[in-house]
């Protein structure tokens, strides 16, 4: 999909930009090659960190932290997994579908981001309301491991069609626990949305 | 008088015989749909009791006959003729029974015949405690005054009795070879009478045990255990400290599923044709010529072989568990790698046996963990102005997949939650006296794919375990059973998308819980999902295949399945279980036209 090629093209060049720069994030970036059965199967990306983005800084817990524009509403999410903590944030600018959306879960899981991320790419693959669907391996400070995967979903809802971009990051936390941030936005207004930019601050540690 | 009196014996087994005929052809065959429905022990002990106070009648009339004719001093001069009353009437109902198996080309269940005989001759006797001790008395009974007339008696006696066997013999005949219904009823009512409700008797629509349509072809999981102290031969579950878990199931077809989860090391590579070739430690086995690079595994994900007999399990799992342990070592692994791997090549050349080679995987799967729960419909209240119609729907979860590389098949498990028992969509008859209307019931669907990913499979699994036993057991017509809080029975029900009223009810279950985008008003789904649920395990219980089995585990919670994937103490297929537990399963049972019937196979 053109859109999602060219957020993938943006998220390129920024990292480029920002390296070149010398302002490229400072944490324990992960950069450890992956490989294997369950190795994404997209080209790597680097997705940057936003530092110093505006808004609240919210602590979250078990060492993370996101910036959220002001406005914006959460909504804790009863998670069925024990310990686990879900968080939707409606996005200021959110229509009345509720995108852009920022959602966050983190916790204790014994499956890794690798292992997660293929799974999901293979149940995403049969789930016909989703497309151009790409799984990349990433870097991300603070995590031992981190994916990326982009893709276009639809959903039949009583005000019509609504489709959406999404990007999806996986990242296995140095203490082992795991963590799942997922941006929507309105097809083709992902790419500098509020809720991307909320991903984009997530703090580890 | 010990000798036997050949005319009452005759009428006595006459009678016998007709009767056991009326009560079989012309009762119990046409409420043998009613019976279906009634506990199978109920239906035996009927059967069993009506053809026994049939015999019972037999011997008073015999009886009666002798004490009309010669007198009876005491009962037990009547003794041999009711004796010999009952052994005639197992020889010809035996008789007529062989007759007609052999009519249909069935096969002849001598060894169920035979075991009837001692009710036959055994239950007529109790006839002589209903009939005092007497003088002769000619006119004590019109009827059986009449019986004893000598009269033109034996040509009548005869000539009746053989009109009687050719009219049966026709009759069973015609029944048997007809292929209707009434066959099939009877061939199962017949089974039922002569084997006093013993016999192994084929329900109505099963023609034979083999082709019961729904018995399951499939192997079944018999047990599964965790052991991290010891290592036992053929099942064990050996978990890693941090390095990985290596687990052997048994299977009921003698095969064995090992499979290695987040062993570090551990990987694979699919090849041209969907061929698959494993790689540890960066050396590939299976298919020559494949290189693959080593998988950073951390679980939970892995690869199954599926191999024949406890001791190619054991070689692998063997293998597996040594790699994983060195894994886990670090480089002091990598080091004691590298001199195990020497040190095999050196015995390999001086002795000449051949290094153990893996086979191929046959599977390879992986579980969502905690992206499973976020998504495009996470926003679940329908109060929210910004939340959808579709929101509202407690749309199914997906929590792993499984992709087979032989067959090219993907199997994608969701969960699938009912709330409260008015939910549940099943008629309030249905669910078991004290369910709870507080608990949810946690549906397990699988969705199989073919390659080119058109759903070929949906199965439903739910456990009868804690809160929600009773909604779990409404749910698939299963009955009330004692559970602990580390038991439990585990029910399955699945359909083949063969046909295209089966496909329409899966895909209707799959849209309604959110699998597969609806194409109806998603306001209604709310409504529809429970419904459609119901409607899928109906189909499931006519055309498809309901099993359930009782397990217990060693541990103590009750059992849940959670959105990460885990699934405490239950196999699930050996997909996604996570425990470290032992689970043994029993009592394998599956359902056939409203019966629970032994699964022996599992």
């Amino acid at each position: 999909m053109l859109r999602l090629t060219t957020l993938r093209g943006v998220i390129v060049a920024v990292a480029a930009l920002a390296l070149v720069a010398g302002c490229t994030a400072s944490g324990k970036g992960t950069a450890k090659p992956v490989g294997g059965v369950f190795a994404p199967t997209g080209a790597p990306v680097t997705l940057t960190q936003i530092q110093g983005a505006k808004g609240d800084k919210l602590p979250l817990g078990d060492g993370l932290s996101i910036v959220m524009p002001a406005g914006s509403v959460s909504k804790p999410m009863k998670s069925k997994v024990e310990g686990n903590q879900f968080i939707l944030y409606l996005m200021p600018d959110a229509d009345t579908e509720g995108f852009p959306q920022f959602q966050l879960i983190w916790g204790k899981s014994s499956v890794g981001a690798l292992e997660a991320s293929w799974t999901d790419e293979s149940i995403m693959g049969v789930n016909k309301s989703v497309s151009h669907y790409v799984r990349s391996s990433a870097t991300w400070p603070g995590a031992r491991v981190a994916v990326v995967a982009t893709w276009t979903q639809e959903d039949a809802r009583d005000s019509g069609l609504v489709v959406v971009d999404a990007l999806g990051l996986w990242v296995d936390m140095p203490d082992g626990s795991k963590g799942f941030a997922l941006a929507m936005a309105p097809k083709g207004q992902l790419d500098g949305s509020t809720a991307l930019d909320a991903l984009r601050s997530l703090t580890i540690g | 008088m010990t000798r036997v009196c050949w005319r009452p014996a005759v009428w006595g087994a006459l009678f016998a015989v007709v009767s056991y005929y009326v009560f079989t052809i012309g009762i119990v065959i046409p409420l043998t749909g009613m019976f279906s429905t009634l506990d199978p022990g109920v239906v035996q002990v009927v059967i069993v009791a009506a053809l026994v106070g049939l015999l019972v009648s037999a011997g008073a009339l015999v009886v009666s006959l002798v004490r009309g004719r010669v007198g009876l001093e005491r009962r037990r001069d009547a003794l041999a003729t009711v004796l010999a009353a009952g052994a005639c009437g197992w020889v010809v109902v035996t008789t007529l029974t062989v007759l007609a198996y052999l009519g249909v080309g069935d096969p002849v269940q001598y060894a169920t015949m035979a075991w009837t005989f001692p009710l036959w001759v055994g239950a007529p006797v109790v006839g002589l405690l209903l009939v005092a001790p007497g003088p002769p008395v000619v006119r004590a009974n019109r009827f059986v005054a009449r019986l004893d007339r000598e009269r033109g008696a034996v040509t009548a006696e005869y000539s009746g009795a053989i009109v009687i066997a050719v009219l049966l013999v026709a009759a069973l005949l015609l029944a048997f070879g007809s292929g209707g219904a009434v066959s099939e009823r009877l061939k199962y009512v017949i089974c039922q009478a002569i084997s006093f409700g013993q016999g192994d008797c084929q329900a109505p629509g099963a023609t034979a045990a083999q082709v019961d349509p729904h018995k399951p072809t499939v192997a079944c999981v018999r047990s599964t255990s965790a052991d991290t102290n010891a290592v036992e031969v053929g099942v064990g579950v050996f978990a890693a400290k941090g390095g990985g878990t290596v687990r052997v199931e048994e299977m009921s077809d003698g095969t064995f599923r090992v499979s290695a989860e987040g062993v570090a090391g551990v990987g694979v590579t699919v090849g041209e044709g969907g061929s698959a070739t494993v790689t540890i430690n960066d050396k590939t086995y299976g298919v020559a010529g494949e290189v693959s690079a080593t998988a950073l595994v951390t679980g939970t994900g892995g690869l199954t072989w599926v191999v024949d007999g406890s001791t190619n399990a054991t070689r692998l799992k063997d293998f597996l568990t040594e790699k994983r342990d060195l894994s886990t070592l670090g480089p002091v692994g990598t080091v004691a790698g590298v001199a195990e791997e020497s040190g095999r090549a050196m015995w390999e050349f001086i002795s000449g046996d051949k290094r153990y080679q893996p086979p191929a995987p046959t599977e390879i799967y992986g579980e969502a963990g905690v992206r499973a729960e976020a998504g495009m419909n996470a926003l679940a209240e329908p109060s929210s102005p910004s939340a959808s119609a579709s929101a509202s729907v407690e749309a199914a979860t997906a929590i792993g997949s499984r992709f087979n590389f032989k067959t090219g098949a993907k199997t994608v498990y969701y969960t699938y939650q009912v709330a409260g028992e008015a939910d549940l969509g099943v008629d309030a008859g249905s669910v078991t006296a004290g369910a709870s209307a507080s608990g949810s019931v946690e549906v397990l669907l699988a969705v199989t794919l073919d390659p080119d990913g058109n759903p070929v499979e949906v199965t439903a699994t739910g456990q009868a375990a804690g809160d929600v036993k009773a909604q779990v057991e409404g749910l698939f017509r299963g009955e009330p059973v004692g559970l602990t809080a580390n038991g439990g029975r585990l029910y399955s029900a699945s359909v083949e998308l063969t046909g295209p009223e089966t496909a329409s009810i899966a895909t209707d279950l799959l849209r309604a819980t959110g699998i597969v985008p609806a194409d109806r008003n998603v306001a209604q789904q709310a409504g529809h999902a429970s419904d459609a649920l119901d409607t899928f395990l109906q189909a499931a219980r006519e055309r498809g295949v309901v099993t359930r089995q009782d397990l217990a585990t060693d541990k103590v919670t009750p059992f849940a399945i959670q959105a990460s994937g885990e699934v405490d103490g239950l196999g699930l297929s050996a997909g996604f279980e996570n425990s470290t537990t032992r689970s043994d399963y029993s009592n394998a049972q599956y359902l056939s036209n409203g019966l629970w019937k032994d699964w022996n196979e599992c």
